[in-house]
């Protein structure tokens, strides 16, 4: 009689485990196809807190504006104050779970804190940095 | 002669005297701040239903409390002020002749603030005996003629006081202590008026039968005409992850398709939204934009931004400026809100566009950001 609320208790954290991140894995199988090579979560620890001049004059710009340097932090968006949860799937189980999600966040991001896109090298290394 | 005082005032006409006073005190208490408003437009309703009280006791009530009393022609004033002036003016047992035509005055004026008030009720809230019965920019414009009336009244009032404190000295009777126990000295023929309890309990039950019911301050109806829609989740999902997602009854619907065009550079961000998307949004937004929407928050955005202008901002708008001109800059800068486009921090129904009154709750300037750990026992 107590193994079925076992089972049930197994199969959710089992498909919470499975929504954490579950975007990762085919998204990094897209980077690759598009050109990038083995990822490194420490050259994306890096990029992470790496500042950028800022083209306003304001504060130099990272990844770390917005969210804190470790990833399992929550954090606070630079200009509005607005709270941000944790990006570490391990912390928030819906994070790096929907894969067009990720890529608007990144297109987003890579654009205001780098001025440019980012390659495909750089979104993986961030992403496996996130994952850690 | 007979020189006891006898009873000239019944219970009922001091009742309401007492009642009158309390009621106009308290609404002009209530009338600066608009987190007020509730008591104010409860102290308004009292006075309205004490008048309606005094004019039927006016029917039924005691010899000086009748309409009756009050028929003095406006030669019997003249006479009565010049008497004044000359030092001869004769005593009465109820109101002199100026005494009553003031008092008709005082009472008209009251009526006219309640009437005007309801009607800037229905007006501006969407509230009240004539919610939606009347339209809303003829209830607005009510606005300043019931600042006027109110005023007229404060005037009349200052009058008043001056008439009884002069009228005490002349005959040398205390007046308002007379308006408390109801009795003045006799003239002679004159015969006490009977007190009338019954009618003054009955008159009593009826105002704490209104207070209990249609008058009590937390019984706010809200009816459909004031409650924004429901928002469609994608909006505060999309717009609600950098900052809070502001009301679309913010702003003007020209001002969300500029917006929305002018995604790209969103104030420096590139949104990035794909067009599907976009188009579901700007759909959203102008469905609910501030011509479209109900609340009275939106109907000053939308009467007050003129039509050359497509602010991009909700704090750029005239109405928030208007609205907000009062509050210091710190209480913006101050560390829960930090910024003034933060409406959540100060306005607990940010989320629904409703923005009541009863919703503001500005954090003091001169608190603490965060306060203090309690003290070790
Ligand atoms: C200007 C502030 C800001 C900066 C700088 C910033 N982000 Fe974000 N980021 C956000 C916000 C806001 C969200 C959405 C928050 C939410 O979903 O709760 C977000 C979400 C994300 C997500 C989506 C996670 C998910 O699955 O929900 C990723 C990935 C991300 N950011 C990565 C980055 C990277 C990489 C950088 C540096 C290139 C970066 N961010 C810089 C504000 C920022
Ligand atoms: C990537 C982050 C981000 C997203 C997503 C975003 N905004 Fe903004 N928005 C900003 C920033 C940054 C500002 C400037 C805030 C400031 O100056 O205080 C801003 C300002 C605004 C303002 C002006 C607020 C004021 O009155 O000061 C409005 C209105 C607005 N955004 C609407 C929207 C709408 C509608 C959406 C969804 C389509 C949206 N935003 C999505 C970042 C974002
Ligand atoms: C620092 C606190 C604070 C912030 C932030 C704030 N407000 Fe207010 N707001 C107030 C106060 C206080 C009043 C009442 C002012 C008065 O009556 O003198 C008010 C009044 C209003 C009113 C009129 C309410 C009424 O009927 O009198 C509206 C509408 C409103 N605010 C909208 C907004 C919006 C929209 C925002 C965000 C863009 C915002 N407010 C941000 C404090 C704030």
């Amino acid at each position: 009689m107590k193994t079925l609320p076992m089972i049930l208790a197994l199969a959710l954290s089992g498909g919470a485990l499975a929504a954490g991140g579950g975007a990762l894995p085919g998204l990094l199988a897209g980077y690759q196809a598009a050109g990038a090579t083995a990822f490194d979560a420490d050259r994306g620890a890096a990029l992470w807190v790496a500042a950028q001049p800022s083209p306003d004059g304001g504060p130099a710009r990272s990844c770390s504006s917005c969210h804190p340097a470790d990833q399992r932090q929550a954090g606070r968006h630079a200009r509005t104050g607005e709270p941000i949860e944790a990006l570490s799937p391990a912390v928030v189980a819906t994070r790096l779970s929907d894969p067009v999600e990720v890529e608007k966040w990144l297109g987003r991001n890579c654009k205001w804190t780098f001025g440019r896109e980012c390659t495909p090298q750089e979104k993986g290394d961030l992403l496996s940095f996130i994952n850690r | 002669m007979e020189r006891r005082p006898i009873r000239t005032w019944d219970l009922p006409v001091r009742l309401l005297h007492l009642l009158l006073a309390g009621g106009v005190a308290a609404a002009w208490l209530s009338s600066q701040d608009a987190r007020d408003l509730r008591v104010h437009v409860v102290a308004g309703l009292l006075v309205g239903l004490v008048l309606v009280l005094r004019a039927a006791w006016g029917l039924w009530g005691t010899e000086h409390a009748r309409w009756a009393a009050f028929r003095v022609p406006w030669r019997a004033v003249r006479d009565h002020a010049r008497g004044l002036l000359r030092g001869d003016a004769p005593r009465f047992q109820g109101h002199n002749p100026l005494a009553t035509w003031a008092m008709l005055g005082g009472l008209s004026l009251l009526a006219l603030v309640v009437l005007t008030g309801i009607g800037v009720q229905a007006g501006e809230e969407g509230t009240g005996l004539l919610a939606g019965r009347l339209d809303r920019d003829r209830g607005v414009a009510l606005h300043g003629p019931h600042e006027l009336l109110a005023w007229a009244v404060l005037g009349w009032l200052l009058l008043h006081l001056a008439g009884v404190a002069k009228e005490s000295l002349r005959t040398a009777e205390n007046l308002p202590l007379s308006m408390v126990h109801g009795r003045k000295r006799p003239e002679p023929g004159a015969r006490p008026v009977p007190a009338r309890v019954g009618a003054a309990l009955s008159m009593l039950a009826v105002v704490a039968l209104a207070c209990a019911g249609p008058l009590r301050p937390d019984a706010e109806p809200a009816p459909a005409a004031v409650a924004p829609p429901a928002l469609d989740p994608l909006y505060a999902r999309e717009c609600g992850d950098c900052h809070e997602a502001w009301h679309p009854s913010l702003l003007p619907a020209r001002s969300w398709l500029l917006l929305m065009a002018t995604q790209d550079d969103h104030f420096g961000e590139d949104l990035g939204l794909a067009p599907a998307l976009a188009g579901q949004l700007q759909e959203l937004l102008v469905l609910h934009a501030a011509e479209l929407s109900p609340t009275e928050a939106a109907w000053r955005v939308a009467r007050g931004t003129p039509p050359d202008q497509s602010p991009l901002r909700v704090t750029d708008t005239p109405a928030w400026r208007e609205a907000h001109a009062d509050l210091p800059e710190e209480t913006f800068q101050s560390e829960p809100v930090r910024s003034r486009n933060r409406c959540e921090a100060c306005h607990e129904d940010a989320a629904t566009g409703a923005f009541a009154h009863r919703g503001i709750h500005p954090p003091d300037p001169g608190l603490p950001a965060d306060p203090p750990p309690p003290e070790a026992p």
